[in-house]
């Protein structure tokens, strides 16, 4: 244990030279990628935390990484921003005016009597409601695009008017080249009163303004004559007092920050801290920036300052940080010990003592002593002591000469680590214990050993911090953290829990929250029961750790191996200090415990050109970045974000998003999930994510940017969207296709039920017709007759009966065949009546006359219902006289498409039964085969039926 | 042709106004500019200023011809310094013309510090520009004493990498001008 004690100081006396500069702790963003210069007009930050700049090329959009130009809107110079609402108004030098609607760049359409000259602000009132100044042409009161003027010859002072700012209900202040404006606007009245040199103001050409917070104060900035104050409640002007006279040049911007304290910047490069101690007393600290014109200041919400310069946009730090400058010979790595008593540091090289203004800039040596300085210490009583490097303990009381404490032989050859005090009580710790001191009238004397063997656990101890309670906390090499409360020793090691036995550092925060660096296991606090870790995922730079101090603003300052983190105790949110930051702060001392902190807060700290001092923090500093999705892309096509529903084949959607931060840029962790699609957070560090094919539904994306992995604190954005489902599955279209297809499924059925009924109807006509037919085959006349008829020729011609008897068999024969068919041949029909006419004419001999025209072409290819032609025939013989005397003549003929049956009508006068059915029969029967007609007339004593051929 | 300009000039200025009384112009006017570079100091003078300042209205204007300056430390500087920079068949003139801010009476005799703004028209391009300058007003005439900076880049002048050296991104103008009471 002893040789790392004697390594880590041995480390100390590296000894390197550079020469010490004043360090401005500023960083210069370029806004194009080629890094050339580009004049910045204006600034403005929006309520999503963006930084908006004007610049001579047009107008950027800035988060903190990265300067993107809005390229939609024109290249040419913007000389004004102002934002309503989430609006954006951007004003040209040109005259022209325009509007940021967050997603897209609209010119205004301007009316009336427009401006021609630079806009130099814009004034909303209220939507589309603007007040406009302009170089050179007065104001413009500007309402939905139309244009009324206002010049000197309305009554302002002069036409050049740099800004127009709104102060009070109706009551408008306006700079110009000749004095202040007090725009009073009571309904139609407006009054104007002007201030001018005579009234007070140093300078007739005011060329900035802001009004102080919370106070009816202004803060004007002028050409040639430094600053000036202004009150629109007792109308006059104030011009301070300053300590020197006014050499900074033209001021270009000015910004209030409250009410006791305003920034200013210059175009010869200077940024001026103003201190407002009265209206009519001023306090101002300068700092240049060599070869810097800058043109307009923004504060923003962190308390950061920014300024547009010539080049490009900058930003400044001072307002937290401030540089002490230290002597010519000063090196970082031989620094070795630091104090303060609030009016100077004192910090040890080697075993030179060294003396530095806080405020002004005389370094001197202060003390050398005899061996190197490992340890400075000031208390309450105002006495300075020096702890050395195996010689003991030197200390120096307020007007007296340094001296050695020698009283005690213990600590007279003690190499020191640390010293601590309290009320009268001082704390040494060396390589052999803890000594406590007590103050007495004589001297210090020896009241307490603390070591070992007395309960600490260590003989080394680190740090000692007395906390509010008095309670002693001790940071030992190897046994943990030891707290002495008067009486007992209380441990924690690593056997309680402790990510390491070897702690650094130690200091007590409020609510009894104890801070503690290890070796290299990070930050540990304990909360009164336990400890718990604080490391790199909650945004701590390094594990590796030399040294923690808590700030009283809620603050704790931690050094590590990259640089300083400053842990805000409320956000829980990191600002880090280091190279990457790029403010200047680029590397601060590896030894151990080597800060220090005045009665105020405020925290000092060794780095590479001097001394840093961290400032209390003066307000609140939200450290917590803000997010905006950026962009949204559906298959490759950016939308904007008013869009929120999508077609189902504009499923494949792209969200870009970004950080905004000012505190740290490149640390920056997300997450996303896209509720309706995954409940899980997916942490990334990308800045887009695309999700393919995603289904129908209702979706909400959100996405968190935070300082550190664990998202203790955060911000949110979210874009609500809906993917419709395809038209198909769409509930209109499934009911529509329901009734359609019922319908359908109606008609079918209906459909069907006509034709069954048709085929059972035609079922039914061909079972009349053959129970007819039937009846006519089985017809007693017409058996009897032909019975008779064979009877007489098997008396006359034995041959010629044989050949009755066959065409009657084939008569019955044809008959039975045919009678399912719905439609025969005609060439079968031919056959049937052929037979039937041989019957009959063998029976009437010539008392019946056939007459028949039928061309073969026609026999062959036509088709007729069956039985149609042997019924018509039968119809005929049945219901007409058939005799010797008036013979019966029958014509058929058949034409193309259909077939005439013609008798001479002399119907008998006893009407056989069932007479007119066969015809009736014929009919129907057609009617469902064909739409062709058959038609019976009587026509000069003929009776005449066609019926059609198919 | 010069009387004709001075002509233009006041007929500019005295528009709606004819009380020629209280017009200053110029009698007797130079201007001279200085170059300080790191390896070349470049100076050259022109007697030509042409002008005038109305002091009750408190407006002027004034204008030289780029081409009339002499001097230069060579004949072919003096070429680069007409063709090259200032590009003097193009823009032969260089003005500058505004009101006076302060507000103070020329008319009565004494010693101001006055700033000029106005439009300072160089090489075509137009800056707005606040110039402090002295006026001494006597019986009948005012003497005007001023010295300006001009920005070769604030006018679009470029300067070849090959002279980045041997000439000022920044020249220094001095102004005076003796300037008689018009009758």
């Amino acid at each position: 244990m002893r040789t790392i004690v004697l390594n880590i100081i041995l480390l100390l006396f590296i000894v390197s030279s550079t020469n010490a500069n004043a360090n401005n702790f500023s960083r210069t963003v370029w806004l194009n990628e080629t890094n050339t210069p580009l004049q910045v007009n204006c600034l403005l930050q929006d309520s999503t935390g963006y930084i908006w700049l004007g610049t001579e090329e047009g107008l950027f959009r800035y988060d903190g990484h990265n300067a993107t130009k809005i390229s939609t809107a024109p290249a040419t110079s913007v000389t004004s921003l102002s934002v309503y609402g989430s609006k954006l108004l951007i004003g040209f030098k040109n005259g022209e005016i325009g509007e940021w609607d967050g997603y897209n760049y609209q010119n205004k359409k301007l009316i009336g009597v427009i401006p021609q000259v630079t806009i130099s602000s814009i004034t909303p009132i209220f939507n589309n409601v603007y007040i406009v100044s302009t170089l050179g042409e007065g104001i413009f009161l500007m309402f939905n695009g139309y244009c009324t003027q206002y010049t000197s010859d309305s009554g302002l002072s002069d036409d050049y008017i740099y800004s127009l700012h709104k102060a009070k209900n109706g009551l408008f202040i306006a700079i110009t080249d000749q004095g202040i404006n007090a725009i009073s606007v009571q309904q139609e009245n407006i009054s104007i009163k002007h201030y001018t040199s005579k009234d007070g103001l140093p300078d007739n050409i005011v060329t900035s303004i802001s009004n102080i917070k919370h106070s009816s104060w202004s803060m004007v900035g002028t050409h040639q004559g430094g600053v000036a104050l202004y009150c629109n409640k007792k109308n006059k002007v104030i011009t301070p007092e300053y300590e020197q006279s006014w050499n900074w040049g033209k001021v270009t911007g000015v910004k209030s920050t409250n009410n006791k304290e305003a920034w200013c910047c210059t175009d010869k490069g200077y940024l001026l801290h103003l201190i407002i101690n009265d209206p009519e007393h001023i306090t101002i600290e300068d700092h240049f920036f060599e070869g810097e014109s800058f043109q307009n200041i923004l504060i923003d919400k962190v308390g950061n300052i920014w300024c547009g310069t010539k080049t490009g946009l900058k930003l400044i730090n001072l307002n937290y940080l401030a540089s002490i400058s230290v002597a010519g010979n000063y090196s970082l790595k031989t620094v070795t010990a630091i104090t303060t008593d609030n009016e100077y540091v004192y910090y040890a090289q080697g075993s030179e003592v060294y003396q530095t203004s806080i405020k002004g800039n005389n370094s001197k040596l202060f003390y050398k002593a005899p061996e190197s300085v490992t340890k400075l210490f000031y208390d309450q009583h105002n006495t300075l002591w020096i702890g050395t490097f195996n010689n003991g303990i030197y200390y120096k009381e307020l007007s007296s000469a340094v001296k050695k404490l020698s009283n005690i032989p213990i600590l007279a050859n003690e190499t020191i680590l640390d010293i601590t005090g309290n009320d009268n009580n001082i704390w040494i710790s060396g390589l052999n214990g803890v000594r406590e001191l007590n103050k007495t009238k004589e001297g210090y004397s020896l009241r307490k050993t603390h070591n070992k063997a007395s309960g600490i656990g260590s003989d080394y101890v680190y740090q000692i911090n007395i906390d509010a309670k008095d309670d002693v906390w001790m940071a030992t090499d190897g046994a943990g953290v030891c707290m002495y409360d008067g009486n007992t020793y209380k441990h924690w090691d690593s056997s309680e829990g402790m990510s390491s036995d070897v702690i650094y550092s130690i200091t007590s925060g409020r609510d009894s929250l104890v801070y503690a660096a290890t070796l290299n296991n990070g930050l540990l606090r304990f909360n009164g029961k336990q400890w718990e870790s604080i490391n790199t995922t909650d945004g701590l730079s390094d594990l590796i750790l030399y040294g923690v101090f808590y700030k009283p603003d809620g603050e704790v300052c931690i050094i590590n191996n990259k640089g300083v983190d400053v842990w805000s105790e409320e956000s829980e949110q990191f600002i880090h200090y280091n190279k990457r930051t790029d403010i200047g702060l680029d590397s601060f001392s590896k030894a151990l415990n080597l800060f220090t902190t005045d009665s105020s807060g405020n925290f000092y700290i060794p780095y590479q050109d001097g001394i840093v001092c961290f400032h209390k923090k003066s307000t609140e500093r939200n450290v917590i970045p803000n997010i905006n999705i950026s962009g949204i892309s559906v298959l490759l096509t950016e939308m904007t974000r008013n869009k929120t529903e999508f077609k189902y084949s504009e499923n494949h959607l792209t969200f870009k998003y970004e950080g905004i931060s000012y505190t740290a840029g490149d640390k920056l962790y997300y997450r996303y999930r896209l509720d309706g699609y995954n409940d899980d957070w997916i942490y990334t560090r990308d800045e887009s994510v695309t999700f393919p094919r995603l289904s129908p539904g209702t979706y909400e994306f959100r996405v968190q940017v935070s300082l550190n992995e664990l998202f203790t604190s955060y911000s949110e954005d979210n874009y609500a969207f809906k993917v419709y489902h395809p038209f198909w599955e769409q509930a209109w279209f499934v009911i529509l296709l329901t009734v359609v297809i019922i319908i359908i499924a109606i008609m079918i059925i209906r459909y069907r039920d006509d034709n069954i009924r048709v085929m059972s109807a035609l079922q039914k006509e061909r079972m009349v017709f053959e129970y007819e037919h039937l009846k006519s085959q089985v017809n007693p006349h017409f058996l009897f007759n032909s019975l008779n008829t064979l009877t007489e020729l098997i008396e006359e011609d034995r041959d010629a009966a044989q050949k009755y008897t066959e065409q009657l068999s084939d008569l019955y024969r044809n008959m039975l065949s045919h009678k399912d068919k719905d439609l025969i041949p005609l060439s079968d029909e031919w056959q049937i009546i052929k037979n039937y006419i041989y019957i009959q004419q063998s029976r009437f001999g010539n008392a019946l006359k056939i007459d028949i025209k039928m061309p073969e072409h026609i026999i062959k290819s036509k088709k007729i219902v069956p039985m149609a032609l042997q019924l018509l025939i039968e119809n005929a013989i049945k219901h007409n006289i058939v005799s010797n005397t008036k013979p019966l003549i029958i014509s058929i003929v058949a034409v193309e498409d259909h077939i005439t049956v013609k008798n001479n009508y002399q119907p008998k006068i006893s009407k056989e039964k069932g007479a007119g059915l066969g015809l009736v029969n014929i009919k129907k029967r057609y009617s469902h085969t064909t739409k062709a007609q058959v038609t019976f007339r009587i026509y000069k004593d003929d009776f005449i039926v066609t019926i059609p051929l198919l | 042709m010069r009387c004709l300009l001075l002509i233009i000039i006041i007929s500019i200025i005295t528009i709606n106004y004819s009380d020629a009384q209280e017009i200053y112009s110029v009698e007797d006017g130079t201007i001279d500019f200085r170059s300080s570079a790191e390896f070349e100091i470049i100076s050259a003078r022109s007697d030509k200023l042409q002008g005038a300042v109305d002091i009750r209205r408190k407006q002027f204007a004034f204008k030289i011809e780029i081409p009339s300056f002499q001097g230069f430390n060579s004949p072919l500087q003096k070429e680069h310094f007409n063709e090259n920079y200032m590009e003097s068949a193009q823009y032969p003139t260089a003005t500058f013309r505004g009101k006076i801010i302060e507000d103070v009476d020329i008319s009565k005799k004494g010693t101001y510090e006055i700033r000029a703004k106005g439009k300072l028209k160089i090489h075509g391009v137009v800056q707005e520009r606040i110039i402090n300058a002295t006026i001494t007003s006597a019986d009948d005439n005012i003497l005007v004493k001023s010295s300006f900076v001009v920005a070769l880049a604030d006018h679009d002048i470029k300067i070849p990498r090959i002279v980045n050296d041997k000439l000022s991104n920044t020249i220094n103008v001095n102004l005076s001008a003796n300037m008689m009471l018009e009758k």
